[in-house]
């Protein structure tokens, strides 16, 4: 009975789950919370979404993704690109934007010429100097801090295929 | 076509950029990541808000 018992298991293990496709708005409303799904994705945003992906499953807590960097801007000068986490300013943990815009006016008030950023890049931390105020950057919380309110409203009134054809990768 | 299905960042790195995936994503953050690209490309309903400039 041990036996046949484990060759159920082993037959059940072995059968891959049915996972649910996304390739439309409609597709991805009102399905469950749990579970993993398959987002049909085209090639050239890939390698971004699956960076995203792990980049928020490792920074839950703190951590602000830079989405886009200004080409003349402190951040810039600094060397911070586009993909590193920044993990704290001046010795602040930022688990918010409002956090980093709050420290940043802040030290552009201040008499300090310069603030310090913790930032990682792939597996390295690194600390860089940028110089006080504005970074001249775009952030995003990681995926489980960003806002559920404007999410609901998107997603419920956006429709169409998730990748329009007129998407070209960032 | 059979598509590939995609897991992890190494796998990502493996594929080839003209080709087509499925990028294995929790069900909890699909609607997120959703809107986050659709943010970021301006698309539909979600072009209203910006991302943050610091």
């Amino acid at each position: 009975m041990t036996y046949s018992l484990r060759i159920l298991l082993a037959d059940k293990w072995e059968t891959p789950m049915p996972q649910e496709v996304i390739r439309t708005w409609a597709d991805a409303r009102g399905r469950d919370s749990c579970g993993v799904v398959l987002l049909e994705t085209p090639g050239e945003w890939v390698r971004g979404i699956v960076g995203l992906l792990a980049l928020s499953k490792e920074f839950k807590d703190i951590g602000l993704i830079v989405t886009n960097v200004g080409p003349n801007g402190a951040a810039a000068r600094a060397g911070i690109a586009r993909g590193d986490v920044l993990l704290r300013y001046d010795g602040v943990d930022l688990d918010t934007v409002a956090r980093l815009c709050e420290l940043t006016e802040r030290a552009a008030l201040s008499r300090d010429s310069c603030g310090q950023i913790d930032a990682i890049r792939g597996d390295r931390e690194r600390q860089v100097k940028v110089a006080a105020g504005r970074l001249g950057v775009t952030v995003s919380a990681p995926l489980h801090r960003l806002k559920l309110h404007w999410l609901l409203e998107a997603t419920l009134k956006t429709r169409g295929p998730v990748f329009a054809a007129k998407w070209r990768p960032i | 076509m059979t598509l590939k299905t995609v897991r992890s960042v190494a796998e990502a790195d493996g594929q080839d950029a003209r080709e087509p995936a499925l990028v294995e994503a929790p069900g909890e953050l699909i609607g997120r990541l959703l809107v986050l690209l659709a943010t970021v490309r301006g698309q539909g309903n979600a072009r209203r808000r910006k991302l943050a400039k610091v």
